[in-house]
C-alpha cells in the first residue's frame, strides 16, 4: 500500500517536472542571477567585478529612484482608482435590463481588447498639436492643449491607461454583480430598502471581494505599465513620466548602460511589488 | 523482447541519421549582420544587394536584420552582454563602447586596401583607437540648414544668408516666426529620446566655444571648466531663448529623431537644421515644397555620419568577414552611386576622389538648392557628432551620453523647465566625470 502510495507521489513529479523545470530556467535562475549582478560592477564586455554594496548606495542617493517610485505611485494609484470607479459605474448601468444591452457589453470591452502599443499609437492621433482631443477643444472654443508637454505628460499617460484599461474592471464586477442572488434584492424590496440602502448593503458587501481582486491586479499590471509610456512620452518630458519599469530600462540600456545598476535597482522596487502579488494571491484563494 | 528491438532499432536509426547528416550536409560559413535603418532606403537596397551578391560569389549564408534607429544601440549591448553580438554591424553604431572593451577586430588591412590616403582624417580618425583602424565610417552626414525660401522673401530678410554666425539664427527664426500663421520660425529639436536634439545642440555648445574632454582622464573633462562653462552655458541659454519665446512648435520636447523631418515636409516650421534626409524625401515625395527649400551651411557644421562598418572579434569568420566589409567599399563609383548618389546626398562620400565626383556634378547643377559645394562643406567640417570635442575622437564617455540621450536631460532641465543652468552643468559636469573614471580610472 505504501510502495503504491509512494508510486503515485513519484508519477505526480515525473508529470509536473517539465513545468517545474520550466519555471526554474527561465524564472528562478534569472532572478538569482540578477541578484548576484546586482552586487557587481561590470563594463560593456568585460567580466562582472564584485562591487559589495556600491550599486545599492548609488541607488539610494540617486534622485532617479525617488522620482520614479513617486511617479509610478501617482500614475498606478490615479490610474486604478479611476479605473474601479468607471468600471463599477458602468458594471451598474449594463446589469440592468434594457435594449442594445449585449451591444453595449461587447463595445465596452473593445479598448481592453486592443494590444498596448495599439492604443498608443491611436492616443499619438489623440495627443498631436492638430489630432482629435485639440480638434474637440478648438470645435468648443477652447484653447488647443500640448497634451505631451512638461506639465501634461503625467495626465496624459494616465488617460491613455484609464481608456485602456477600464473595461476589465467593468467585466471583472459585471461578472460579480451577475453573481447575486437576486433573492437578496427581492428581500430588502420587502422590508421597504431604496435603491441607495440596496447598493450599500448588498451590491458593495457581495462585489467587494471581485473589486479588491481586480483592484490588485491591475494595481500589478498598472504600475508594470513600459509599451505605453515607452511609446508616448520615452518617460519625459525631462523625468515626468519615469515610472518604475522606463527607469530600470533607462539604467540597463539608456542613461547609464549598466546592467549590474539596473539589476539592483529592479531589487529595491521589488518588495513593493511582492507586497502586492501576496495580496493578490491571498485574495485570489479566499 | 520486441519492446527492446524497436527501441534498439529506433535509436541506431537516430545515431546513423545524427552521423550522416553533416556530411550530407556539410556547414556552410554563416555570418549575422546586423544594419541600422538609415532615412533614406536605396542606402539599404544598395547594401542588400552588394551582400547577397557577395554572398553568393562567396558560398556564404548572410542573415541580414535592419534596427531602428533608436534600437541597434541598445540591441548591440545587449547582444554583447548576452554573447551573442552579430559577427558584422553595416551602418552601425556606437564603436567605441566596443572598440575600447577590445571586442572588435581591427581593419587596418582593410583601410590601407582601400587607399588609406583616399579617406578624409576625420573620417579615419573616428575609427582610430590606439593606433588601429576598427571601423570603416559609412559617410559623411552633414547638417544642413534647411530654409522654406518662399518664407524668407515674404519676410524679404533674403540677404540675411546664409548666416554668419550663430546668433544669427535666433534673429532669423524671430524674422520668420508665424509669418505664414502657424508656421514656427524654426524646428528645434528639444525631445529626450532623439539624437537630433543633441547634435543640434552639439553644434551651439562647440560653436561659442564649450567643450567636453580633451584627453581620455578625468583631469580632460571641460564641460563646467572655464572657459568651456561659458560656451555650454551660452548654448543652453540660446535654446531657452527660442524655447520661451515659442519660435519652435510647442510639441519640440517631444520629438524624435524623424519629427523636425515631419514638420518641415508638412509645412509647420520655415527653417530646420538636419542631415539632408529632408531634402531626400522633398526630393522624392514632395518636388513642389523641395523647389521652395534652399540649403545652407551654418558657420559650424557637425558630422553626424557615427554610421560605421566594423566585426565583432567573437566572429567565426574573421577573413571572411573582413572581405566582405572590403567588398562593400571596393568599386567606389558603386558606392558612390549605390550609397551616395541615391540618398540625395544625406551621405557625402568618405573618399576624397568620390567626393570630387560630387563636386563637379554640383558644379554642373546636379543637385538644385544646394547653395554650397559639397566638397568644400565636407573641408569644413571640424565636429563629428559621437567624438568628444574638442579630442576629434570617438570616446566610450562621449558614446554612452550620446547613446542614453544624457545631453538631452541636461538640455531639457534648463530650457523646458527652467532650471539654473550653472546647478545643471555643475551636475553633469560631475555625472561625465563619473563616467570618464569609471572607464578610464582614476
Amino acid at each position: 500500500m505504501v510502495s503504491r502510495r509512494f508510486k503515485n507521489y513519484l508519477y505526480s513529479w515525473f508529470y509536473v517536472l517539465p513545468t517545474v523545470i520550466l519555471i526554474i530556467t527561465i524564472f528562478i535562475v534569472p532572478i538569482f542571477y540578477n541578484v548576484w549582478l546586482s552586487f557587481h560592477e561590470k563594463l560593456i564586455g568585460r567580466q562582472p567585478v564584485f562591487a559589495w554594496f556600491r550599486n545599492y548606495e548609488r541607488l539610494i542617493c540617486s534622485p532617479v529612484l525617488y522620482a520614479s517610485l513617486i511617479n509610478t505611485f501617482i500614475y498606478a494609484f490615479t490610474s486604478v482608482f479611476i479605473k474601479a470607479i468607471i468600471g463599477l459605474s458602468v458594471a451598474l448601468l449594463l446589469n440592468r435590463r434594457f435594449r442594445g444591452r449585449g451591444f453595449l457589453r461587447g463595445i465596452s470591452i473593445l479598448p481592453w481588447a486592443f494590444p498596448s502599443f495599439v492604443c498608443a499609437v491611436l492616443f499619438w492621433f489623440n495627443y498631436a498639436g492638430k489630432g482629435t482631443f485639440n480638434q474637440i477643444l478648438m470645435a468648443l472654443g477652447l484653447r488647443p492643449i500640448h497634451w505631451l508637454g512638461y506639465d501634461t505628460a503625467m495626465f496624459s499617460v494616465i488617460l491613455l491607461n484609464i481608456w485602456h484599461g477600464w473595461p476589465f474592471f467593468f467585466m471583472g464586477i459585471l461578472a460579480g454583480l451577475q453573481a447575486i442572488p437576486i433573492e437578496l434584492y427581492e428581500a430588502a424590496e420587502v422590508d421597504g430598502a431604496k435603491s441607495y440602502h440596496k447598493f450599500i448593503h448588498i451590491t458593495l458587501p457581495m462585489v467587494k471581494p471581485v473589486i479588491f481582486t481586480v483592484v490588485l491586479l491591475s494595481l500589478m499590471w498598472t504600475m508594470g505599465e513600459f509599451t505605453q509610456i515607452y511609446m508616448t512620452t520615452g518617460g519625459g518630458p525631462v523625468d515626468r513620466t519615469l515610472t518604475v519599469p522606463m527607469a530600470a530600462y533607462k539604467i540597463a540600456f539608456m542613461t547609464e548602460i549598466n546592467l549590474p545598476l539596473a539589476a539592483a535597482y529592479t531589487i529595491v522596487v521589488l518588495p513593493i511589488y511582492l507586497v502586492l502579488i501576496y495580496f493578490t494571491l491571498k485574495q485570489m484563494g479566499e | 523482447m520486441r519492446k527492446i528491438v524497436v527501441s534498439l532499432f529506433i535509436l541506431l536509426v537516430t545515431v546513423a541519421v545524427l552521423n550522416i547528416y553533416p556530411v550530407v550536409y556539410a556547414e556552410k560559413p554563416k555570418l549575422v549582420i546586423w544594419g541600422r535603418a538609415t532615412f533614406t532606403p536605396p542606402q539599404m537596397y544598395w547594401v542588400e544587394s552588394k551582400v547577397r551578391r557577395w554572398a553568393q560569389e562567396h558560398d556564404v549564408e548572410v542573415e541580414i536584420t535592419w534596427l531602428a534607429v533608436a534600437d541597434i544601440g541598445r540591441k548591440l549591448i545587449a547582444a554583447v552582454e548576452a554573447g551573442s553580438p552579430p559577427d558584422i554591424v553595416i551602418n552601425g553604431h556606437p564603436v567605441a563602447i566596443f572598440a575600447e572593451q577590445g571586442l572588435l577586430l581591427p581593419l587596418d588591412d582593410v583601410v590601407k586596401k582601400l587607399n588609406e590616403s583616399d579617406i578624409y582624417e576625420l573620417k579615419r580618425k573616428i575609427c582610430t583607437f590606439n593606433g588601429h583602424y576598427y571601423c570603416i565610417p559609412n559617410m559623411y552626414e552633414v547638417t544642413w540648414l534647411h530654409v522654406r525660401w518662399d518664407i524668407v522673401q515674404k519676410a524679404g530678410i533674403e540677404d540675411m544668408f546664409p548666416p554668419k554666425t550663430l546668433d544669427e539664427i535666433y534673429e532669423i527664426a524671430k524674422k520668420l516666426n508665424q509669418v505664414e500663421p502657424g508656421v514656427y520660425g524654426i524646428g528645434l529639436p528639444l525631445g529626450l529620446n532623439g539624437y537630433d536634439a543633441w547634435w543640434t545642440f552639439e553644434h551651439f555648445w562647440a560653436g561659442f566655444g564649450g567643450g567636453m574632454l580633451s584627453e581620455r582622464s578625468v583631469d580632460g573633462v571641460l564641460v563646467g571648466k572655464e572657459p568651456y562653462r561659458s560656451g555650454l552655458k551660452r548654448a543652453l541659454e540660446f535654446f531657452r531663448k527660442i524655447w520661451s519665446e515659442e519660435l519652435t512648435p510647442p510639441d519640440s520636447p517631444e520629438w524624435v529623431d524623424a519629427s523636425n523631418n515631419i514638420n518641415y515636409i508638412q509645412g509647420t516650421i520655415a527653417m530646420t537644421i538636419n542631415p539632408l534626409s529632408i531634402y531626400y524625401a522633398l526630393m522624392t515625395q514632395k518636388p513642389d515644397l523641395a523647389a521652395k527649400t534652399k540649403l545652407f551651411v551654418l558657420p559650424v557644421a557637425v558630422d553626424c555620419g557615427d554610421e560605421s562598418t566594423f566585426i565583432f572579434k567573437a566572429t567565426k569568420y574573421p577573413e571572411l568577414a573582413k572581405d566582405l566589409v572590403y567588398y562593400l567599399f571596393e568599386d567606389k563609383e558603386d558606392y558612390r552611386k549605390g550609397f551616395i548618389e541615391s540618398s540625395y546626398l544625406y551621405g557625402l562620400p568618405i573618399f576624397r576622389s568620390q567626393m570630387k565626383v560630387i563636386s563637379e556634378q554640383w558644379k554642373k547643377g546636379k543637385w538644385p538648392g544646394i547653395m554650397e559645394d559639397p566638397m568644400k562643406v565636407v573641408e569644413k567640417v571640424k565636429i563629428h557628432e559621437t567624438a568628444a570635442f574638442p579630442l576629434g575622437e570617438r570616446t566610450t564617455p562621449s558614446e554612452s551620453f550620446r547613446e542614453g540621450f544624457i545631453w538631452n536631460e541636461m538640455i531639457q532641465r534648463v530650457v523646458i523647465r527652467g532650471e539654473d543652468p550653472d546647478k545643471v552643468i555643475d551636475e553633469f559636469h560631475q555625472r561625465f566625470v563619473e563616467e570618464v573614471k569609471r572607464v578610464y580610472g582614476g
